[in-house]
């Protein structure tokens, strides 16, 4: 269970998260959505002490992680994906899944590089698991092809393989779905629930398809200039005045952009 | 047999390959830019030498330490830069590599020599012990081996200049036999040449073998050749135990290339490439990147004190001033050339530098604007260096897939492709 406990970061002047607090819980979907520039991925960077929270506390099962480095944070199992594509892109899309094996394996440097028996062994090993991810990610086929040569679709899929390789328990997902059409969303988050089911795992979604994240999320936080303004079920999300406001602004606000708009067009004018 | 000058540019390509392979596991796998790569090369030269010359030591002790001293000195300098991202690197490395030729200089004359270097030094002669009946025969065993690598390159070095030139002309005359042309061309160049100077060109690399007779049986007068086969079978040949060091050098590099082959594709070596590739991403799949970083430049500047060893016991003499800046662009130099992230793109990379500033040393200080030349050329037209980050075989093999391909005749659009290339 990920526990987020009044985290605030700040970068000099600017707040970019004030006081936030959710939990996630395995086998639980939870959606973080927002208005562009409300600070969700800093939340993101915020778990994984990438910019640690200046106050506030992360707590993983019930250990505190906001003070550990980051690649400590993601052995004690989160996993990442990233919003613009981090794909190992001169690498081959095996060896992408490969490098997040790492840790279940354990030989010596020596062993590495005089080829020991046990290094040939786990190194086999790796290769069996990590055609294996590959199967279960429909990614086989294209396994000896370099990262960036594949479309962007599985692109996406190989990003969630490789943070699947490293067996998280929390699943944080940036923007799973952006540039991706209907089917393919859909077809994205039945895996992400295929992968829930398999592994058991809590996810944390970042989304702007609204539709999806309704359609998927058990519970949705939501936050304004990097503070929650709401929390709960989808329906609660989307009758929620202030959720609305954040998004489309008040009746007000519209109202004075309108006077704004046209005191402009007719300044133009004269 | 070979000429003792050859010889030691052989033996200076073997070492430099080596030092090559190890800023390449830096630079070209690893993404991270160090700048005064002689530095190591001056650790291991100077510590090999200092003890086996100085204070007694046997040669492995000597070499041993000499890998030792390199890693810590990559500690020292690797472990506050590599924590960060950027060029911090190179900086620091540069001016590591500075504080260290200034050491040299500066501390301990008497084990260190000063200014004017060492020339105590052993070579790796006074350590082989040779079985006198295979000298001969090792050694034309050698001089065959090198005569093949030599045309090799030669053959190679003469296909690519032309296939590059049919490139550059092809932009206005499209015609697809220009490289024949140019090839033809240079054969009849070095023949008319070879006529013009009696011969002399082909002295130069076989040598001059009419014989003298005398007291001491036949023996062969001109030694200005490179490759002498038919000195393998006289009395000089038969007492030098050359074949020994190229086995021995030869040896070495086969057993480093293996070990950063192993490396490569294994856990580690796969972090650091990944690392190269995304830095942030490696660390959120819970790589250690600090330490991998660190350890893969310990291993870079192990290999690197490996080289110094070997070159301390190589050359007859070397100084502080050897370990300058300008080394350290050297070896770049050899890494961008060959191509960053290929292991056998380096050994060409190492060859082709070390072979051309020794046949570019009439030149004098020219040599240095021949750098910059060549490197610009590269940036200009093949940034990627020789060889791309692919290995030699893998070209190899492509190429000669294309070229089935075409003479099969079932893919015409394979033989354009291989045109283009």
């Amino acid at each position: 269970m990920l526990e987020i406990a009044d985290i605030s970061v700040v970068f000099g002047g600017l707040v970019a998260v004030k006081e936030l607090s959710f939990t996630v819980s395995p086998g639980q979907i939870v959606g973080l959505i927002g208005p562009n520039g409300a600070g969700k991925t800093t939340v993101f960077n915020a778990i994984l002490a990438v910019y640690p929270p200046t106050s506030g506390e992360v707590r993983l099962n019930g250990r505190r992680i906001d003070r550990l480095p980051t690649h400590r944070i993601c052995r004690l199992g989160i996993g990442r994906t990233f919003q613009n594509i981090r794909l190992f892109k001169d690498m081959s899309v095996l060896d992408n899944v490969k490098v997040a094996l790492h840790r279940s394996f354990r030989y010596s440097l020596f062993d590495a590089l005089l080829r020991t028996p046990r290094c040939r062994r786990q190194e086999r090993e790796i290769d069996y698991a990590a055609r294996d991810i590959l199967e279960y990610f429909d990614l086989l086929s294209v396994a000896d092809d370099k990262a960036s040569s594949l479309p962007y679709g599985k692109q996406k899929y190989l990003e969630i393989a490789r943070a699947y390789a490293t067996r998280p328990r929390i699943l944080l997902l940036d923007e799973p779905a952006a540039g991706l059409n209907a089917s393919e969303t859909e077809a994205l988050m039945d895996k992400v629930r295929e992968i829930m089911a398999d592994t058991h795992c809590g996810v944390l979604l970042i989304e702007h398809d609204m539709r999806l994240v309704m359609g998927i999320c058990e519970h949705i936080v939501a936050i304004e200039y990097g503070a929650k303004i709401s929390e709960g079920t989808a329906e609660y999300i989307q009758n929620d005045p202030k959720v609305i406001e954040a998004y489309l602004g008040t009746q007000d606000e519209k109202d004075a952009a309108v006077v704004e708009d046209l005191a402009a067009v007719t300044g133009e004018e004269e | 047999m070979i000429n003792p000058y050859w010889e030691l540019i052989i033996l200076l390509c073997l070492i430099n390959i080596i030092f090559t392979v190890s800023l390449n596991l830096i630079l070209g796998y690893n993404g991270q830019f160090s700048l005064g790569h002689a530095g190591f090369l001056a650790i291991g030269c100077y510590t090999s030498g200092a003890l086996t010359a100085n204070l007694g030591w046997p040669l492995w002790a000597g070499i041993l330490m000499s890998i030792v001293m390199s890693i810590i000195g990559a500690v020292i300098i690797g472990y506050p830069c590599l924590r960060l991202r950027g060029d911090y690197l190179a900086i620091a490395t540069l001016g590591f590599a500075e504080i260290l030729r200034i050491m040299a200089n500066a501390i301990r004359p008497d084990l260190f020599g000063g200014p004017t270097g060492m020339q105590n030094v052993k070579s790796f002669y006074k350590y082989i012990p040779v079985p006198e009946p295979m000298n001969g025969v090792g050694n034309l065993l050698f001089t065959i081996l090198f005569t093949l690598v030599f045309f090799a390159l030669l053959v190679w070095g003469i296909w690519a200049l032309a296939s590059f030139l049919q490139r550059i002309i092809n932009r206005r005359l499209r015609w697809d036999h220009w490289r024949w042309l140019i090839c033809g061309l240079v054969v009849l160049a070095v023949i008319v040449a070879n006529f013009a100077c009696r011969g002399a060109l082909f002295y130069r690399i076989f040598g001059r073998w009419h014989y003298e007779t005398g007291s001491g049986g036949a023996r062969i007068i001109d030694k200005a050749g490179i490759f002498h086969f038919f000195q393998a079978l006289t009395k000089d040949s038969f007492a030098s135990p050359q074949w020994a060091m190229f086995a021995l050098f030869i040896v070495v590099v086969a057993i480093v290339t293996w070990m950063i082959r192993n490396y490569l594709i294994s856990v580690p070596g796969r972090a650091v490439v990944a690392i190269r590739e995304d830095e942030i991403a490696a660390t959120n799949l819970g790589l250690n990147c600090t330490w991998m970083k660190l350890q893969n430049f310990m291993f870079g500047s192990a290999l690197a004190g490996l080289a110094g060893a070997m070159l301390a016991h190589t050359i007859p003499l070397f100084k502080p001033m050897d370990f300058n800046f300008f080394k350290s662009v050297d070896v770049l130099l050899m890494v961008v050339l060959g191509g960053m992230g290929s292991i056998t793109g380096s050994f060409v990379g190492a060859t082709i530098i070390t072979v051309l500033l020794e046949a570019l040393r009439f030149l004098g200080d020219w040599r240095l604007v021949m750098y910059s030349l060549i490197l610009i050329l590269f940036m200009i037209f093949k940034p990627g260096g020789l060889l791309g980050s692919a290995e030699l075989g893998q070209l190899i093999r492509r190429r000669a897939e294309t070229a089935i391909q075409r003479l099969v005749g079932d893919d015409p659009s394979a033989g354009s492709e291989a045109r283009d290339a």
